[in-house]
């Protein structure tokens, strides 16, 4: 009981600079669980994406329409169990799927009358988790003129989430560190207030470790305190964060149900963990407990 | 109880505030320690509190040589010790009770919180610090803040009790009333050590005294005759 009124003597003596210190700590807090999140959730994105291709299996324009099924059945026996959609497209098909965003081209290809064929050829349209070998088994199949394959279609935007989701991982251990260091210099700057404290539980018969321990226990209670203040600031910008990403880029719309670890309850358990680490490496304060 | 031999103490080379003392205390004894501005007194009191470390000679308290002592033997020695320094030293953010409860907290009384509460009021009325209980230490005059020091130092129930001019900021009544309890702890078998420049208590409150002068016991008395 005695250890904690003393661990909280800054909060009486030097309220003001304990909450700019809990302020500052909760503003990284909030950050560090950003980029965890950040760095947890872009590598799921990036294997969604990865798996994300599109081949166009064209068909043979001498083929009879009959033969259709057959080649379908042949295309989904060589896709197996894979998680692959195959959709057939003719012109029909096409013009019904370009009529809403791209009217103008719809209506051109629709002047065409007979020759609309020729223009949109018939083709089984694949799309999931395509490779290069499902792709040579599908050029191999009777009645298959072409295979025109998206590989590497997201490629660009697949570094990119790369590097991001690198730099995440630097940017949080670069605020966690940086945290440590700001309550370990603070435990120095209380070390006056602490020093006058530990010399008197010590001389009243205190073990080192009595004397010691409020100055040790105020970076725990201080890193609680911003854990707690991120995890109540995140409860109520969580929906206005999850809008701007989203606007960011279409890519980060389901960024919010992939990031688990940006959670109250795991915020203030980073601020509690982050305070034990200034814990255990707090320097001793200057005055000697014998 | 307390044995000082040869017992020498210098913040510097050259002079020494204590030059070699020798001094024998038994349990239960009272001894003034008297001297001017000075004198050594308060430099032996923190010696003999564990408050300073590195002198000459040696000193031993409850039987420890203090020089060789292992820190949880030093612990145990100051949880022994009621000390009341010149400079009170109280936590200024804790109340009046909760100064003089950590004292006790700390010497690993084995009381019922209770027990505890009741001794500290009483000790806390009849120092005149009642209505004081709740108040903060920064608030008290230095008076009061002395006589909350002494609280603290006797509700502790220590073995050895040392006070570093506990009246020295007190009137007339506070000062018998200081004295009175100190008397009574003595009585039930404390050992005290006194620094006082107040000759008027030393006259009517007859006991041991040592007179120091230029870090020296010149005068040394088994019943002192001031």
């Amino acid at each position: 009981m005695f250890a904690l009124r003393l661990a909280l003597r800054p909060w009486r003596l030097q309220p003001l600079s304990q909450i700019l210190s809990l302020a500052t700590l909760g503003v990284l807090l909030l950050l560090a669980g950003f980029f965890a999140s950040l760095a947890t959730a872009l590598p799921e994105l990036r294997r969604g994406l990865e798996g994300d291709q599109v081949a166009s299996v064209f068909l043979d324009p001498s083929a009879e329409p009959a033969s259709l099924d057959s080649v379908r059945d042949q295309i989904r026996l060589s896709l197996g169990s894979s998680a692959v959609s195959v959709e057939y497209v003719d012109a029909d098909a096409f013009l019904a799927a370009v009529q809403t965003n791209q009217p103008d081209l719809a209506k051109e290809v629709a002047a065409l009358g007979n020759e609309k064929d020729w223009v949109t050829p018939r083709h089984y349209s694949l799309r999931g988790t395509i490779g290069e070998k499902l792709v040579d088994r599908l050029r191999a199949i009777p009645g298959v003129e072409s295979v025109a394959f998206s590989a590497h279609r997201f490629q660009p935007i697949l570094e990119n989430l790369s590097a991001i989701a690198w730099l995440s991982r630097v940017l949080f251990s670069a605020i966690v560190l940086a945290m440590v260091a700001v309550l370990i210099l603070l435990g120095r700057l209380n070390s006056g207030i602490f020093s006058e404290a530990e010399g008197i539980v010590s001389q009243m018969g205190g073990s080192p470790w009595q004397a010691r321990f409020p100055a040790r226990l105020n970076p725990i209670l201080l890193a609680t305190g911003a854990g707690l203040l991120a995890g109540i600031c995140f409860m109520r910008l969580s929906p206005w964060f999850a809008a701007k990403m989203a606007a960011l880029s279409p890519f980060f719309a389901g960024l919010g149900t992939k990031a688990p670890l940006l959670s109250p309850p795991l915020l203030l358990g980073l601020g509690l963990l982050v305070g034990a680490v200034a814990f255990v490496l707090s320097p001793r304060t200057e005055r000697t407990v014998r | 109880m307390i044995q000082l031999q040869a017992l020498s103490k210098g913040y510097t080379e050259r002079k020494k505030v204590l030059d070699h003392i020798s001094l024998e205390l038994k349990k239960g004894e009272f001894l003034y320690v008297l001297g001017g501005t000075g004198a050594g007194k308060s430099t032996l009191l923190r010696l003999l509190a564990t408050e300073e470390e590195d002198f000459g000679g040696q000193l031993s308290l409850f039987g420890y040589d203090l020089a060789r002592a292992s820190g949880s033997t030093l612990q145990a020695i100051r949880r022994s010790i009621g000390y009341v320094p010149q400079n009170v030293r109280l936590i200024p953010d804790f109340t009046v009770f909760e100064n003089v409860a950590l004292g006790v907290s700390l010497a690993g009384s084995r009381v019922a919180r209770a027990e505890v509460r009741g001794k500290i009021y009483e000790l806390l009325d009849r120092l005149q610090l009642m209505n004081l209980r709740d108040a903060s230490a920064s608030r008290l005059s230095g008076g009061e803040a002395q006589r909350v020091a002494i609280a603290r130092a006797l509700a502790r129930g220590p073995e050895l009790l040392i006070a570093d001019e506990p009246t020295g900021a007190q009137d007339f009544q506070n000062t018998w009333n200081v004295m009175d309890l100190l008397h009574r702890a003595n009585i039930s078998g404390t050992t005290l050590v006194l620094a006082t420049h107040d000759r008027d208590i030393v006259r009517k409150l007859r006991k041991r005294c040592a007179i120091l002068s230029h870090g020296k016991v010149m005068i040394e008395e088994a019943l002192c005759s001031l």
